[in-house]
């Protein structure tokens, strides 16, 4: 499961603010990473707890002159390498006092 | 009574014997066809579920297994195959060997071949193996079979326990319990003890959900809530995935470094898993 957040400028320049990966990664007895199910020995658990929240924030700068910008946030899961699921998608516009 | 008689000989399509030799016998030993005919909203519901294609849905991942060990000179015989199909098509359980050897010449067909018509052609003849109304109302209904002894032939167990003229049926609490869907969707365990990452659902369901004092089961969100049914749906599911994860976003603007005034965006995320086990999961 994938969580984006881009901001787009008045002027259409799109930021990257950043991105998670939730997930988890399966690995044998040599810590090497693995698919197989019969392969994995060990995960490291990167997925979201069941019934917590989890708090992420992003930081990022700006171009100089920008007034203000659309913030739009996305949680996308993948079931399968050819598979996408669009969850949630927020947008929120953050405007600069000039 | 000669229509009962007759229902039992006809309808019930649970047949008892020890080996199969060909996809054709087991398949119509384990069809369900039939039970659509009295259940037909349920087996509608089933037909669209990721259970009514385990195998043929999974070949991409079974071939690997398979040509794994095929490369490393090891064979695939039932017990090698079975660690994977004790959950995906535990009826095979009862396949001869040479079913076995069928199955997995059908398996590197169907995600392997560079013929499209014989792959879909394979995958065709192993969707006729999956987890069905046979398989869960009999083949592992019982829980604690030590103590309760393995199913009955010809008998489907179920959360109501109704009679009907169709088959014998039994009460049991287990269909209803997080501790049956726990027999497949976790941490498999072969006879010989190897550890099989399939899933870890139920173990992230009972230690950090269950264990903490959680009262949902899996049917509970996965049958019961919208009417879900026989569907049981997933991690694929749009709907489920959406009401399984709350997003909430804060997003503000300011300017930064004195003099400079850099335009800033300050975003806070929170996400919010309301599943009973870690998302995702495998």
């Amino acid at each position: 499961m994938v969580l984006e957040a881009t901001a787009k400028t008045d002027n259409g320049t799109l930021i990257p603010l950043g991105r998670r990966e939730y997930l988890e990664i399966g690995y044998d007895l040599d810590g090497a990473q693995r698919m197989g199910s019969w392969q994995i020995k060990e995960i490291l658990d990167l997925s979201l707890q069941p019934v917590r929240r989890t708090e992420e924030r992003f930081v990022a700068e700006l171009p100089a002159g920008t007034k203000s910008a659309e913030v739009e946030v996305r949680v996308t899961m993948f079931p399968s390498p050819k598979k996408e699921i669009l969850i949630h998608e927020a947008k929120k516009t953050i405007h600069f006092e000039m | 009574m000669w229509l009962i008689l007759f229902l039992f000989l006809v309808i019930v399509p649970l047949e008892a014997r020890a080996e199969y030799d060909t996809i054709d016998e087991i398949a119509q030993a384990y069809a369900v066809e039939t039970c659509g005919e009295c259940h037909d909203k349920i087996h509608g519901e089933w037909l669209a579920s990721a259970h009514a294609h385990s195998v043929a849905n999974s070949v991409g991942i079974l071939r690997t297994f398979i040509e794994e060990r095929l490369q490393n000179g090891k064979e695939v015989d039932r017990s090698q195959l079975m660690r994977c199909m004790e959950c995906h098509a535990p009826h095979l359980a009862h396949a001869s060997e040479s079913l076995i050897r069928e199955v997995v010449r059908l398996v590197l067909a169907a995600a392997g071949g560079r013929d499209e018509t014989a792959r879909e052609e394979a995958k065709r003849s192993l969707d006729r193996l999956n987890i069905n109304c046979i398989v869960c109302h009999n083949i592992v209904a019982i829980l604690e079979k030590d103590l309760h002894g393995p199913p009955e032939q010809e008998v489907y167990y179920g959360p109501a326990g109704k009679a009907s003229p169709a088959h014998g049926t039994e009460r049991t609490t287990a269909l209803g319990s997080y501790l049956f869907c726990g027999q497949c969707h976790r941490v498999h365990t072969p006879p010989d003890g190897e550890i099989i990452f399939c899933s870890s659902l139920y173990e992230s369901y009972q230690d950090a959900y269950r264990g903490q004092g959680g009262a949902e089961t899996c049917q509970d969100c996965h049958i019961r809530k919208g009417q879900r049914g026989h569907r049981m749906p997933g991690g694929s599911d749009p709907d489920l995935l959406r009401e399984g994860i709350d997003l909430a976003v804060e997003a503000v603007g300011v300017k930064l470094q004195p003099g400079k005034w850099v335009p800033t965006a300050f975003v806070n995320v929170h996400l919010t898993n309301k599943a009973g086990h870690r998302t995702p999961d495998g």
